[in-house]
């Protein structure tokens, strides 16, 4: 197995943001991967920044992907993180059940991860393979790195074949963070995007989840509301089989559902905020549920809603 | 040598021996032995059994298991005994798993971690011939809640290095964390109990059992299995099961014909129960562990004693005979019984089993009671739904019967047709006013004789549905009747059938791997029922017999009802109204495309189940002057088929109640895998099989009565080509198989006269009732 790993800028490259997850990378100390930087066109890297990526061994916009079997590609962005052994946890599942897309969970990027992985071990603490470890362990979990080892004992996945659950879509499609088998990819899709990964999806004869975290990022929907619009709308339901079609349009009402519970925080101007909630309230379709966001937006004017909702 | 797997085997069972053995050829690890305890002698020094691993045979005295058990035991030279039944198998790794773990002391019971499925070896060995995957594992054959979803993932020694340099971690944790497993020691120790006293699977030290003189009950030919395994409990401090499935456990869906121990009819099988709990009860001398087993035999009475005592307890459990003889036995076991675990079962549980403990007596009534509200609860949980049973089973059926009602099903309430509608419409017509007649219906079917004289139409599952299916003397259905359906003494059931068979059937499918896994033994049930069975030709009353090992004696050689309406005299007067009430044109001749519904397949993306994979535009093209096309397919096919560019040669008459109204009307038929032709030859028009995915469809053909290649009546096409081609040409094809459609007709339809009704009622009503 060998990992491509490919790194998207979240807006504009955020170089320390890189420079730590090349870091978290470089430190699993596995060989079988390779990084590469997508820089959309506006974006150039200084000649200090080029020197760094050498010292890197990271390539900028030149991902090869041999149509080798059991070979595997990773979105991520710069502002993700990647926990230590994650790299080789993902090899072992490979190694056990490859040829699959391999969904992966993770923690959220806006808490500290160290009190998160606390917390997923309390919670986890009647597991049967956490109490098994326990017994073993010399330290104590008041040790960071005794939680770790407790958060590895804990690793396990499933093999998941209900692929056309509406609520297990938000795991399966999105642009990064998902293990994807570079044979099922299609060339004619960019390789980051929701669309891509939806189309893996559906050739695929079931998917694989990895259920502990070996990742921390933000969800699309609540760091580049936007972006994961943009994303959304680029799946042409028109070509989609006609076993899919419901099915995306079900998640895809669910997403601006989201995408309306999201966006309150503040983080877009006002325009952005205003074209956002007009284009929400454009793509969705009824029956609506009676007291959902979407159904109010259908009686406002976006810019009403910006007043109430923001 | 690590370990000495223990394999007990009675002589009908060689050729699951001989699948094992090809099992364990693919272990990882040949460190171990293989003791098989058979009385039948094996050629050990034969070809293939020169196996990478040593192979031992013991035979054994007496037939029990457990005698098979103790002299390989005694034989055995391992460290480790592995206990493995010749009818289950392992994952490959699963012993090298086991292996790598470290320490592992004597002290430990261990446990491969059943896995149960009803797809035997050779399928599981086919169906992971075809995927890459390493963590394949067989279809899962358990209660679906208990089904293992999550894989335990083994780490590497790489990640170790990425913690803080220093960090130590010790030898054991370092083992466990590439190597997995469940261990249950100290306060968790009696966690899973029901896990730990099922044999197979287990590995326990063989100095162990010998040292402490375990061994199983050599007496006991059902449950010999206690008193071992709660003694190796005793002896252990620790149990220790892998984190993920590697003993599959292969449950037996032919109960019938193949019962595992579990599944034997046996008069004393709670005696032999109680026997072996109590012999294991009072050797425990540990307090925890005896409490834990209390609370497991206490569990089971609880659960399944009540049931089988019920009065007028049906075939759940037919085992219960000499209630007094048990009582006393139960009163020696509960004697023994912890006080705590007893003071834990419910309050009216509680009471039946201190009753007997105290009086050596049943209490009915009690025991009734529980059984009752059980009954009720169920109904209560799921919030009304199954009330209408409840009074079928403890109200309706005590009604008196109606000796002059008739109840008619077909396909399960789903339309008014088929061999049940022939038999209606004769009883209407030859004997008016006669009969009450009673047609089963499915909420918002149309076309039910509805409003016609004695006739009422009922609900599928409703109040009155319950009520006639208790009371009318007579019942004609052509496909299975519930699950729970009781025959009272006086009622004649009439199984009609819906066609001869072409796919195999019941008794004679491999494996029912999909439908229910007690499919056979519920059909062998259900089919007791029947006082008649209608059959369509000698080829069906063949098959019957033994697919549904049903008497022929029974059988009626009558033909089907449903085919008169193809023989009988103004069939051309019935078409020409079928195809007015249709509006099909009366210039037009007509070809009926009735495929199959393939239901397990997949094509390809883009490529759906759904898609007619017949050149509809091509046939307009070419044969729309002088052709009209009739569409019968399955529902979902022609949902989502858009007809519409097709104008006025398209009619899409998937739904329409009577296939054989259609026959009628049609000049050609094209079908593929369907059983529909059977029928349609007795019209002796031509057939065209349209098999475009023959070469894929082969491990289905496999299980197929007839040889699609030399036993049709009518062509084998594989692209639209061959089809127009046909079409075109039709008198030639049927000179062409003229000979195979004689003899088509001659095996499959000589009995279909017109007059098979007839033949039916006479025989199936007394004259009495007829008159």
């Amino acid at each position: 197995m060998h990992v491509f790993i490919n790194i998207v800028p979240q807006a504009t490259l955020d170089w320390e943001c890189l420079s730590t997850l090349i870091g978290e990378l470089t430190n699993q100390h596995f060989a079988a991967a390779s990084f590469n930087l997508h820089l959309n066109a506006p974006q150039k890297l200084t000649p200090t920044q080029q020197k760094q990526a050498q010292d890197w061994q990271l390539t900028i916009n030149q991902l090869q992907l041999p149509l080798a079997p059991q070979n595997y590609l990773i979105n991520l962005r710069e502002t993700d993180h990647v926990l230590p052994g994650a790299l080789q946890q993902w090899a072992q599942v490979t190694a056990q059940h490859p040829g699959s897309p391999i969904s992966l969970a993770a923690f959220d990027a806006h808490q500290p991860l160290h009190d998160q992985i606390a917390a997923y071990v309390v919670d986890h603490q009647e597991a049967a393979l956490q109490q098994t470890y326990r017994q073993l362990a010399s330290d104590s979990l008041d040790n960071p790195d005794e939680q770790l080892l407790t958060l590895w004992s804990l690793q396990n996945y499933s093999v998941q074949t209900n692929l056309q659950s509406v609520r297990h879509l938000t795991q399966r499609i999105r642009p990064t963070g998902i293990l994807l088998p570079t044979e099922l990819l299609n060339p004619t899709l960019p390789l980051a995007s929701a669309a891509q990964a939806f189309a893996v999806l559906r050739q695929s004869p079931d998917v694989v989840r990895l259920h502990v975290p070996t990742l921390q990022r933000a969800m699309w929907v609540e760091a580049t509301p936007i972006a994961w619009l943009n994303e959304l709308e680029k799946i042409d339901v028109e070509q989609l089989d006609v076993m899919w079609q419901p099915v995306y349009q079900a998640y895809f009402q669910r997403q601006l559902n989201a995408l309306l519970k999201s966006i309150d925080r503040k983080q877009l101007t006002k325009e952005d905020h205003t074209e956002l909630l007009a284009r929400i309230k454009q793509n969705t379709t009824r029956p609506l549920h009676h007291w959902s966001r979407l159904r109010l937006l259908q009686l406002l004017s976006p810019r009403v809603a910006h007043q109430l909702f923001y | 040598m690590k370990f000495s797997l223990i394999t007990p085997c009675q002589n009908e069972e060689l050729p699951q021996l001989l699948a094992l053995r090809h099992n364990l050829l693919a272990q990882t690890t040949t460190d171990f032995e293989w003791v098989i305890a058979l009385n039948e002698p094996l050629n050990l020094t034969s070809a293939d059994w020169q196996v990478p691993f040593a192979v031992r045979q013991v035979t054994f005295h007496g037939a029990t298991v457990g005698a098979a058990r103790n002299a390989a035991m005694a034989a055995a030279s391992g460290d480790w005994l592995v206990f493995v039944d010749s009818d289950d198998y392992l994952t490959a790794d699963a012993l090298a798993t086991l292996a790598a773990i470290t320490p592992f002391p004597a002290e430990t019971f261990g446990d491969l971690y059943q896995y149960p499925t009803y797809e035997p070896h050779t399928s599981f060995v086919a169906s992971s011939a075809q995927t890459a995957v390493q963590d394949n594992l067989p279809k899962w054959g358990g209660a679906k809640r208990r089904q293992p979803k999550n894989r335990a993932v083994n780490l590497s020694t790489a990640m170790l290095g990425q913690l803080t340099p220093g960090l130590t971690v010790t030898p054991t944790a370092d083992n466990w964390l590439q190597h997995k497993y469940v261990s249950l020691a100290g306060d968790s120790r009696w966690n899973q109990f029901n896990r730990q006293l099922k044999i197979t699977g287990k590995v326990v030290n063989r100095q162990l059992v010998q040292d402490h003189h375990l061994a199983f009950d050599e007496t006991n030919a059902l449950y010999p299995d206690y008193p071992f395994l709660t003694q190796v409990m005793a002896h252990t401090n620790r149990y220790v099961r892998l984190a993920n499935p590697t003993y599959i456990r292969v449950k037996h869906n032919d109960p019938v014909n193949q019962p595992s121990v579990h599944q034997l009819v046996v008069a004393d099988r709670w005696q032999q129960r109680i026997a072996s709990w109590q012999a294991s009860l009072a050797a425990i001398t540990a307090p925890d562990l005896h409490l834990a087993f209390s609370r497991y035999c206490l569990y089971r009475l609880h659960r399944f004693l009540y049931m089988a005592l019920a009065t007028g307890a049906t075939a759940e459990d037919p085992s219960v005979t000499d209630v007094p003889g048990l009582m006393v036995q139960l009163q020696a076991f509960l004697r023994l019984v912890d006080e705590t675990a007893l003071d834990e079962v419910s309050l009216l549980s509680r009471r039946i089993l201190k009753h007997i403990r105290q009086h050596a007596t049943c209490p009915q009534r009690a025991v009734d009671r529980i059984v009752h509200l059980r009954q009720l609860g169920r109904v209560i949980k799921h919030r009304g739904r199954g009330v209408t049973r409840l009074s079928y089973m403890w109200w309706f059926t005590k009604l008196p019967l109606k000796p002059n009602t008739i109840l008619y099903e077909s396909f399960l309430g789903r339309n008014f047709s088929d061999s049940p509608k022939a038999v209606y419409n004769y009883l209407q017509t030859t004997y008016p006013g006669q009969f009450k007649h009673v047609w089963i219906s499915n909420p918002g079917v149309t076309g039910m004789p509805t409003g016609q004289p004695n006739t009422k139409v009922v609900k599928r599952f409703g109040w009155r549905y319950m009520y006639y299916l208790a009371t009318a003397k007579f019942q004609v259905i052509n496909m299975r009747q519930p699950k729970w359906f009781v025959k009272r003494p006086g009622t004649k059931f009439l199984a009609t059938w819906h066609g001869t068979p072409l796919k195999h059937l019941v008794f004679d499918m491999d494996n029912v791997a999909s439908a229910n896994p007690l499919y056979k033994q519920i059909f062998f049930q259900q089919s007791r029922q029947w006082d008649y069975l209608v059959t369509a030709n000698q080829f069906s009353v063949d098959v019957f017999e033994h697919a549904f090992m049903y008497p022929v004696a029974k059988m009626l050689k009558s033909g089907y009802p449903r085919n008169d309406i193809l023989s009988a005299p103004g069939r051309d007067t019935r078409a020409r109204q079928i195809k007015e009430k249709l509006g099909i044109p009366l210039d037009k001749k007509i070809i009926l495309y009735a495929p199959t519904w393939r239901d397990d397949d997949y094509y390809g993306v883009g490529d759906y189940k759904f898609t007619l994979k017949l050149d509809i535009n091509r046939l307009k093209r070419e044969l729309g002057d002088e052709y009209v096309l009739v569409l019968r397919t399955h529902y979902f096919i022609t949902e989502h088929l858009d007809t519409t560019g097709f104008g006025d040669f398209v009619y899409n008459e998937s739904s329409y109640d009577d296939i054989a109204e259609l026959y009628l009307i049609s000049d050609v038929l094209i079908t593929d895998y369907s059983s529909v032709f059977f029928d349609y030859a007795i019209l002796k028009r031509p057939i065209l099989y349209f098999v475009y995915d023959y070469e894929k469809y082969g491990s289905v053909l496999r299980g197929f009565y007839l040889d699609m290649e030399k036993d049709l009546p009518g062509p084998l096409l594989k692209t639209n080509d061959d089809v127009l081609d046909a079409l075109h040409h039709l008198p030639q094809v049927t000179q062409d198989y003229a000979a195979a459609y004689d003899r088509f007709s001659q095996r499959f339809n000589a009995w279909e006269d017109g007059h098979a009704t007839q033949r039916v009622v006479e025989a199936f009503f007394d004259a009495d009732d007829l008159k």
